[in-house]
């Protein structure tokens, strides 16, 4: 196991607990420093606050799924003093051979015990509770009944009469969409919503007539996916009130529109399971979607294997976000040994159980190289087939490979091989940052015979068809231009 | 296929949904729509969709108006999605391309992210993360240039002074471009603080610049081209009218550049200025 500071980065549960780690590194407050004979244990002793010191650990018994643990009365894991261990690791610190402690050799013992117990668990059929499950259904069916009432009602009103106000109101009524099991409705309305006013409540939260102008065209289109989204989801929720055993849909995304969270062990029952899949990290984001009252963090990835271009989406609820992981830009490659597949369009969202580090070598970045797509008019092709729908994702994106990079008139462009031209554009999607500014500080070389991820994103007003560059793969490194 | 008649439509729907859709029913600008889409329906079958379509909003029931309203907006936005323009007449042209000494972007969000915010919104507790982060060399990354230019004009100067002195020459001279894009001559001391940082990383590429600076600019711009005419030789006259100046801080600016000049010829100008602005005062 390769451990180096980006690794012991990944694996902090926020930018606080690195700060306070590489402090106790600095301050020499790790006394004793051990491993284990096969190498598989890092252990020490570390001052702390109290009279005796803390013991912090890193087992890597099963590389896929490291564990941290400390005597420390501390909630986080790995609390500071594990990262300190791993920061002292990967800085090169001396570590001394010792035999594992008794107590971890307990513990090691009974994480097997539930390993076992979980996997007896897993092999045990599925029992269904029907009769709850329809109860949920007749439920879910009533909330989109409300749903098309709140969405008709709006536009019978008409979008010119919704202001900041009654925004806020539909949302109050959009509470209840929560309670009848229907989440993704409710934050598909709250996008809809969200648009009327602005992200904190002031005495300046109502949008001027020049601002209301540009959002009516969106607004319009996300009233035509609620639309969409009742006269799916019922289909969808009629067929299985007739069938309560039918497994969730899988050939359509509609069950995560409606707020279905998918379980690890559906993906898998479903047959949404890849093995042995290496991912390449080509794009970070982190934003607060205020509409949502979440954090969201996205990781777009190069299924390596496939050459798919995936996502991963991290929600941080704002109540709970203290409790929850923060994701951050990965600069390695993630071996996974199962990766599932959430049903979706051309970039399906992604989750694996376990996963392991490695370093990105050039093979990959070749490997990398080698899935982009040469050729532009099938790829706008596949991305305009995908926003017709009404419940497609607005935002696609797609790895290109181009001949050349530069401007045609007043725009930025990007030419493929056979002189078709895709024009560049900013958009402010996820709060992030402009990127065309970055394009002319890159060194002169990635002007020709490159690889670009690029988010797809149309103007209804202008009817243009827009991408805004996100990353850079060039032979040796990925260029992010947003985080 | 005719767009035109489907933006047409589309634009007609989209006052509708702005309006109400009661008024959708009868609506004769929609009505107008229904001959040409039926005849444009004889060749592409989808015309002939919304042509049905916009029958069903226009002669349908006021009840089902919001329905019947939403799947035309539906279908037109649809058919809309397809023809969306994507690229770019006009001949090819090189980008301009200003390398800076820095191309990495392994910062990772995590770290970008308080840094980003730290530079580019006000508040307390900003400094020590900008000066912690220098201090680990965290802004080598091409993605904090923007931010650190806009810290600039932060209204904590030791902060805008660390982004100057410290930060940005570190970029090179790449970043010279983006300074004067965002330069104001008439400006306050964020633009005096932006000249004398191009100055610094290109000192005979802006000493133009610095001449139209001190004929033009604001008083802080002024004196931030004093300082940089000073340290060129040939530019010292310049300098020197600038002693007897009457703002305070631009008489200020040319003594201490000045001041860099140790030389008999130019002590003794200054002594005969300085003789004549006290007889002045006398």
């Amino acid at each position: 196991m390769q451990i180096d500071e980006a690794f012991v980065d990944s694996q902090a549960p926020n930018a606080a607990a690195i700060k306070n780690a590489r402090g106790v590194v600095l301050k020499k407050k790790l006394v004793g420093l051990f491993h284990s004979a096969d190498g598989t244990l890092l252990f020490g002793d570390c001052r702390g606050s109290g009279a005796e010191n803390y013991r912090p650990s890193a087992d890597f018994g099963d590389p896929t799924k490291p564990v941290y643990r400390c005597t420390c009365p501390s909630h986080q894991f790995p609390c500071k003093h594990s990262l300190a261990l791993l920061y002292a690791h990967a800085q090169g610190a001396k570590f001394l051979e010792k035999d594992i402690p008794a107590d971890i050799t307990d513990k090691r013992a009974k994480v097997q015990q539930r390993v076992e117990k979980k996997k007896e668990e897993a092999d045990k059929p599925h029992k269904v509770n029907t009769s709850a499950l329809k109860k949920k259904i007749q439920t879910q069916l009533e909330g989109i009944s409300l749903l098309e009432s709140l969405v008709n009602d709006l536009m019978r009103a008409g979008l010119g009469t919704l202001n900041a106000k009654s925004a806020r109101q539909v949302e109050e009524q959009a509470k209840q969409l929560g309670n009848a099991y229907l989440p993704g409705a409710q934050n598909a309305l709250h996008a809809l919503t969200g648009l009327f006013y602005r992200s904190q409540i002031s005495s300046e939260d109502e949008l001027k007539a020049s601002e209301r102008e540009r959002i009516y065209s969106a607004a319009l289109d996300q009233l035509n996916r609620l639309q969409s989204l009742c006269k799916q989801g019922r289909k969808y929720l009629n067929c299985r009130l007739e069938d309560p055993e039918l497994k969730p849909e899988t050939e359509t995304d509609i069950a995560a529109w409606l707020g279905h969270a998918w379980q690890l062990r559906e993906l898998k029952d479903a047959g949404l399971l890849q093995p042995g899949v290496e991912l390449l990290q080509l794009a970070f984001n982190s934003h607060d979607d205020w509409t949502r009252r979440e954090f969201v963090e996205t990781g777009v990835w190069l299924n390596l294997q496939s050459g798919a271009v995936q996502l991963t989406r991290n929600y941080r609820p704002y109540h709970a976000a203290k409790h929850i992981r923060e994701d951050d830009s990965c600069f390695h490659i993630v071996a996974c040994p199962e990766l599932c597949v959430y049903p979706g369009n051309l970039n399906p969202r992604v989750r694996w159980e376990a996963s392991e580090p490695r370093p990105v070598t050039k093979a990959d970045q070749v490997r990398a190289r080698e899935h982009a797509k040469a050729d532009l008019r099938a790829v706008i092709k596949d991305v305009k087939t995908q926003l017709k729908s009404p419940l497609g994702d607005r935002h696609p994106l797609a790895l290109l490979k181009y001949r050349a990079l530069g401007r045609a008139g007043e725009d930025i462009i990007i030419e493929d091989q056979t002189g078709e031209r895709l024009v560049l554009a900013d958009d402010t999607y996820d709060g992030e940052p402009a990127t065309l500014p970055l394009l002319a500080m890159l060194p002169k070389a990635v002007q020709h015979d490159q690889v670009m991820l690029v988010r797809f994103h149309h103007d209804l007003d202008s009817q243009k068809l827009r991408a805004k560059p996100l990353s850079i793969v060039t032979e040796t490194d990925v260029i992010r231009l947003t985080y | 296929m005719s767009l035109a008649l489907i933006q047409e439509s589309a634009k007609e729907a989209r006052r509708l949904a702005i309006a109400g859709s009661p008024l959708a029913v009868g609506d004769f600008r929609l009505k107008k729509m229904i001959a040409p889409m039926e005849q444009a329906g004889a060749k592409v079958p989808v015309f002939a969709q919304v042509a049905k379509a916009i029958g069903d909003v226009v002669n349908g029931k006021e009840a089902d108006s919001a329905a019947n309203l939403l799947n035309l907006s539906t279908l037109l936005n649809a058919i809309l999605y397809t023809q969306g323009q994507s690229g770019a007449d006009g001949d090819y042209r090189e980008l301009e391309a200003f390398a800076t000494s820095c191309s990495s972007t392994r910062t990772p969000a995590r770290v970008l992210k308080p840094l980003v915010q730290a530079l580019t919104t006000t508040g307390g507790g900003r400094f020590e993360i900008v000066k912690s982060a220098c201090e680990r060399g965290a802004f080598n990354d091409l993605r904090l240039i923007d931010p650190a230019i806009q810290a600039l004009g932060d209204i904590y100067p030791e902060l805008a002074d660390l982004v100057a002195n410290k930060i940005l020459p570190g970029y090179g001279p790449g970043i010279v471009p983006r300074l004067k894009a965002t330069l104001d001559l008439k400006g306050k001391k964020s633009d005096a603080r932006k000249l004398g940082l191009m100055h610094q990383l290109d000192p005979a590429g802006t000493l133009e610049l610095c001449k139209t600076a001190l004929e033009d600019g604001s008083p802080e711009v002024k004196a931030a081209a004093i300082a940089c005419l000073g340290k060129h030789e040939e530019c010292l006259p310049l300098v020197l009218e600038q002693v007897n100046a009457k703002n305070k801080l631009l008489r200020a600016a040319a003594l201490e550049a000045l001041a860099e000049h140790d030389r008999p010829v130019t002590n003794v100008e200054l002594h005969i200025s300085r003789v004549m602005l006290s007889l002045q005062k006398c």
